[in-house]
Formats: structure tokens, sequence, C-alpha cells
């Protein structure tokens, strides 16, 4: 759907973006990590066309984007406002106008129902409430029906409630085949959400994959085993700990196995009480945290 | 429909639909018309107060003045003492017995009278007309009887002297209308000068407000920055021609029903007076105006034609400016650094303008001032009322409208980077690079 090709961007000394290149897929949703300041956002802006790139090249259905592919892109940026003495209909279909969108009364009404501010349709924006207001924006994004919607951050600002409202109209967007390119600091939701991610630290991109793929790249050949007693220390391997208890199971971490399949079958053999067994993959967060550490 | 139509539709609609708008626009004649009738209001009030009646004493010493009126011609003034003596009229001003002490000094009857009056209070300009009145009446009335004259006749020994100037142009001898020409200049380059600020400041506002509440990293996602400046600049200068021509239209309106209510007042005031009877409607407005056929005979084509062109230009070239410097900051705080070195030359315009309207216009610097393109949309109306020649009109448009796509060219690229950036307040230099960075 969309191809990034060695992209990069400096603002007077300072560079933003350095030779950055990932693929991201028709139809997927895509993780787009990084620290403040790592570049995302000069990233999103050479995507959309706001900025223009000092090299490289933006794809789009394999040809390279002119200004007629914005028309087919969704944009909720992580800044984002209305005009405030505006009513949200007329707001709504100014931009659809602008995205040269023909159905906007139509898809209006649709959104306004779905989001529960239909009755808020001719009132001016200030009247709104904050979460409101972000109900809006999100619906600006997506009201053209767009092939290629681009997310930075959008839960901020939402309660838990509204929050899963948007979560789930992100996933109905995907199921109808809407590519979206998901940029935020919420590792939880990516791991959720997100069937490939890119990690960008310091301008340059530090992790591409599926989410299963950097997980394994980060494993650390540690496994979980649940018991349903407390074990004698003594009588515990050299490799394994205890590690917390949950409920009425106590934990143990297992780490540096070289062979999993024997150790596996050598456990069975040893331990009669073992209830459960789970390797020990990192999450996102702890991957996003071990990689945006600051170098020394 | 192309983006910046959409853009300016928006613009436009979002504005006249504000209640300000409508507000202003409306009532801005209004106030007008009503600014002037309060003025007239004052003045006809002032002119036609009731005073109380002023008691004086009144020290005569003249021997023409033999029985002087007890009450003035107004019937303000009250002569309720007589004596010869001043010091003895001062007594009674200082008891309280009066209200003045007016003393007629011993003149010959074609000497100048000389009247002194002393009261405790500052005397009005209604009081010494009417003592000064009475007076030249009573002497005139004298003069009639010693001299067996008519007061016709009496009033034409005044000598008075009429000066007319012609102008001699093109072997024709035409009116000078420099005074006319003045006023009428003035009005313009204010009008010009009010135009182009009000609106080049909702220009920035509007990009402020963009830029603040955030809008913008959509907005340019979906259109270029440059067609999101212009439409912005488009949308505003069209709602000003709307506010301008109901303006117009409104104030036409008012000005012919004030008018024909004035001309009515007017002349019904006039036939009460002794206006010779050979004047008929012609005379009869030379005579109450000559102003008027001198307003006639300006170059109106000329000026209307150098108004709008230069009103339009001068717009354009200090919108575009303005909506960089809206681009560029955030907070309402960061305006004054900005605005008023670039304001600047829009005053001085306006002072040379206004400075050089009741002159022939052709000074150095009034041409100079009317070709700048910074000084010229406020200073070249000026010029056109004072019947400017063309070929200037022309060549300070032409240089003012080149200096305006200049000035788009540059300022654009202030706008496109300085739109996107946030929370850094920017300096002079930093939009000396913006405007000579190559890309974004």
């Amino acid at each position: 759907m969309l191809e990034i090709k060695n992209i990069s961007k400096t603002y007077e000394s300072k560079q933003a973006v350095k030779n950055i290149s990932f693929q991201i897929p028709e139809g997927s949703i895509f993780g787009l990590l990084g620290p403040n300041g790592a570049g995302k956002t000069t990233l999103l802006r050479i995507i959309n066309r706001i900025i223009n790139a000092d090299e490289g090249a933006v794809l789009f259905n394999k040809h390279p984007m002119t200004d007629k592919d914005l028309a087919q892109i969704g944009y909720l940026p992580e800044e984002r406002g209305l005009y405030k003495k505006m009513k949200i209909k007329e707001q709504l279909s100014y931009f659809a106008s602008l995205r040269n969108f023909e159905k906007a009364d139509t898809e209006i009404t649709r959104w306004l129902k779905k989001f529960d501010l239909l009755d808020w349709a001719n009132k001016n924006v200030e009247d709104l409430s904050k979460g409101m207001q972000q109900k809006v924006q999100f619906i600006n994004a997506v009201l053209h029906r767009p092939k290629f919607l681009i997310l930075d951050e959008p839960f901020s600002g939402f309660d838990p409630v509204n929050a899963e409202l948007v979560l789930q109209e992100i996933k109905s967007l995907k199921a109808n085949g809407t590519t979206i390119l998901y940029s935020t600091h919420q590792m939880e939701s990516v791991e959720k959400m997100c069937d490939y991610m890119v990690m960008i630290n310091n301008a340059e991109k530090v992790l591409d994959g599926t989410i299963p793929q950097i997980k394994n790249q980060f494993k650390t050949n540690t496994w979980l085993l649940g018991f349903d007693n407390f074990l004698n220390p003594e009588s515990l391997d050299k490799k394994m700990k205890f590690s917390h208890q949950q409920d009425d199971i106590y934990i143990y971490k297992y780490s540096n196995i070289s062979n999993v399949k024997n150790w596996i079958n050598d456990l069975t053999l040893k331990y009669q009480n073992l209830i459960f067994l789970q390797e020990d993959l990192p999450s996102i967060n702890d991957i996003f945290i071990k990689m945006a550490k600051p170098t020394a | 429909m192309s983006q910046i139509t959409k853009i300016i539709k928006r613009e436009y609609k979002t504005r006249v639909r504000k209640k300000s708008f409508i507000i202003m626009t409306l009532l801005g004649p209004l106030l007008f018309v009503m600014f002037y009738a309060l003025v007239f209001g004052i003045v006809y009030y002032i002119a036609n107060e009731k005073e109380d009646v002023v008691q004086i004493a009144l020290v005569n010493n003249s021997s023409i003045i033999t029985t002087f009126p007890d009450s003035m011609k107004g019937g303000g003034l009250l002569i309720t003492q007589q004596t010869n003596y001043l010091d003895t009229a001062l007594a009674l001003l200082s008891r309280g017995e009066v209200d003045g002490v007016l003393q007629i000094k011993n003149k010959g009857l074609f000497e100048n009278q000389e009247l002194t009056f002393i009261s405790n209070e500052n005397i009005g300009v209604k009081t010494t007309d009417e003592i000064k009145e009475s007076v030249k009446e009573y002497i005139d009335n004298k003069k009639q009887d010693m001299l067996h004259i008519s007061a016709s006749k009496l009033d034409s020994l005044n000598s008075k002297v009429l000066l007319l100037t012609k102008k001699y142009e093109n072997k024709n001898i035409t009116d000078n209308n420099t005074k006319v020409a003045g006023f009428v200049g003035m009005a313009f380059t204010f009008l010009t000068y009010f135009f182009v600020f009000a609106f080049a400041v909702q220009v920035m506002r509007g990009v402020m407000e963009e830029k603040s509440n955030r809008i913008v990293e959509v907005l340019v996602s979906v259109v270029r920055p440059f067609d999101l400046m212009m439409g912005k600049i488009i949308g505003i200068a069209l709602v000003g021609f709307t506010q301008l021509f109901i303006w117009v239209l409104l104030t036409g309106i008012f000005a012919l029903i004030g008018s024909v209510a004035m001309a009515s007042l007017d002349i019904s005031q006039i036939a009460n007076t002794n206006m010779p009877p050979r004047a008929g409607l012609a005379g009869l407005m030379t005579q109450i105006s000559p102003m008027l056929l001198s307003f006639t005979h300006l170059p109106w084509p000329k000026i209307f034609i150098t108004f709008l062109l230069f009103f339009v230009g001068g717009y354009l070239l200090y919108s575009a400016i303005f909506a960089a410097i809206g681009s560029a900051i955030d907070a309402e705080t960061d305006i004054q650094q900005f605005m008023l070195p670039i304001t600047l030359p829009l005053i001085l315009g306006l002072i040379i303008g206004q400075s050089i309207a009741f002159s022939s216009g052709n000074s150095t610097i009034a041409i100079v001032a009317s070709m700048v393109p910074f000084t010229s949309p406020a200073v070249m109306v000026v010029r056109a009322c004072l019947n400017a020649p063309w070929w200037q009109i022309i060549v300070s448009a032409i240089l003012l409208y080149g200096t305006f796509i200049l000035m788009v060219f540059i300022t654009s690229k202030i706008y496109r980077i300085a739109i996107l950036t946030f929370g850094k307040k920017p300096t002079w230099k930093q939009l000396f690079k913006w405007m000579l960075s190559k890309s974004i």
C-alpha cells in the first residue's frame, strides 16, 4: 500500500529523519513507535506531503505519491484542533469538500449518529466538551472513507469508554480494508492492535517487523513455570529462580535454556506439580524502553 | 471547485455571518450619520440655547450712544444700572447686584467703537455677539439717520473682497478645487488606511487562529499552504468589499434622506432672510455653499479608479505580510513586536497623505511617497484628488502590484514553515532564515 524508500530530512543543522525505509502492507495496522523527538511527526508530515523529504521517495500503491493521492488519505494529527466558531456539520462538510468527497451529508449523519453527536450537529465546536471535540476530529479523519489512514495518538483525550469506542471503529475500518498507520506511545495498544511495527530512535529506524518477530528478537531464552505450591529452594535447579506469586500460583523463571525440547521433557518428569509453562517474551513496552534509552 | 475557491468561500461565509460583521456593516453608516447629527445637534443647541438673562451695569462714556436699549438684541442682556463711573459699576459687580459691567468708550461715529465687558465668570461667545450686534445696529442706525441713506446702501459701503482661484491647464481655465480636493483626499486616504489596516489584521488573526487551535496541521495535509494563505487573503478581501459596498450604499441612502431634510430646512430659513431675488436655484446653491460646486468638479473617475486600485493593492500587499507574521506567532502578546515595524510605513503614508492634501500634491516627497509601494496606497489617492497625471498613477500601481507578487513569494516561504513551528517565539533573524530557505 505504502512504501517509504530511503527518506532523509534535515532541519537547519538537525537531522530529523535518516535514511528510513519500510513497507506498510495493504489492510494492516502498522505501528510507528519512537520516543519524543525521534522523527515520527516529520515522517508523518512527509507521508502527507506537508513537507518535502531531502532524499528518498514515498510510493503510494506502487507509484510515487502525488497531491491527487491525498484525497485517499485520512490524517488525525497529534496536535489537532477545529474551528471553534464553526458548526460541527459545516466543519465536517468543509473538510470533506476539500478532500473532494461528494457524499458528505449521508456520511456525516451516519458518523455523528455512531458517536452520539447527532443532536450537536448544528452547534459550534466551542459548545462541545473536549471528549466530544476529539470524536469530531476522529470523524473528520475518516469521513471521506480513506484507503490509508494516519492516526497520531488517536486515543489521547478520550475516557476509557470512548477510547474503546474509537478502538472498535479502528478495527472495523481495518476489517473494511483500510490500511492504518498508527503512531503512539501506548505500547499496550500496539500489542493489541498492530500487525506490524517500526520503531525509530534518534532519526533512525531501529526495529521493523511483525509483533511476534520483534518479540522473538528480544527473547532471552527464559521461561515461566507455575506451581501450585512453594518449592523447596534446595530442590531447584541452578538456573531456576522464584519470580512472584499470582493468586495461589507460585511462578518461577528458568533462564538460559539451550535445548528447549529436552528441557521440557526433563522438567515434566522432575516436577509433578507443574501447572503451566510459558516462554517469557518481552513486552513491546520493555523493548521500547530498552531501545529508546539514551546511549551513554 | 478549486481548493482556493473553497477556502475563499469558507472565509467569506463564516465572516459575513458573524454578528459583529452584521452589526458593524449596518451600524457603520448609521454611526457616521449619528456622529454628524450629534455634532450638528450640539452646534444647533449651543446656537439656540436660551441663556439666563444677564443683568449688567452700563458705564457709558460715549457721546454718540445716548439712548442705549435696556435689553440687548437677543433679549439675553438687561441693563439694570447706568453710571458714568467705572468704580461705581465695579462696586455693584462685587456686591453681586449685577452679573457684569459694560463700558463703552467715547469714540466718534465713524471710528471703531471700543467696548469692555467685565464679569466674574468667563463670558460666552453668544453674549459677546449679542453686545456687538446691538452696538453695531445702534451705530448703523445713527449713520443711516445722519447720512440719509438706505440700509442696503450702508451695507454696500462695507467693501468685501472675494478671491477666486482658477487653474490654467491645456489652454483652458478651470476651477481650482484645492480645498475641496484636500478634504476629499483626506477622507479617501483615511478610508484606505482604515480598510487596509483593519482587514490585513483580520488576515493575521485568522492565520493565528488556525495555528493556535492546531487545525492547521489537518488543513495543510489537504491544501497547499500557498492556497491556504491566498484563499484567506482573497476571502477576507471580499468581506471588506462587501462591507464597503454596503456602507457606500447605506451612506448614500442616509445622505440622500439627510440632504433632502437639510435642504428643506435651509431653504425655509433662507426664505426668511433678505436674499436677493435674482438668485434662482443655481444662484442659491452658489450662495449656500460654493464648495458644493467645486465638489462636483473633482476628477471623480480618476479618484475612484485610483482608490480601488490602491485600496486593493495596499490590502493585498499588507495582508500578505500580515499573514506571514500571523503564521510565525502563537500568542497575542507577540503581535506588537512584529506589527509596529510593519505598520509604520502605512502610518507614514497616512501622515504624508494628510499633510499634502491642501498642497498642489506635486512636491518631491508627495511624488516619492506615492510611488513607494508601502506608502503609495495612502498617498496616491490624495494625489488623484489633486489631479495627479495618469502615467504616475499607472506606474505607481504597477510598482505596488509587482511588489505584492514579490511579497507573496517571500511571505509564502515564511508562512509554510512558520505555520508548523509551535511553541517557539520567532525572531526577525529566524523569519529572514525561513525566507531564504530552499524547501521545507
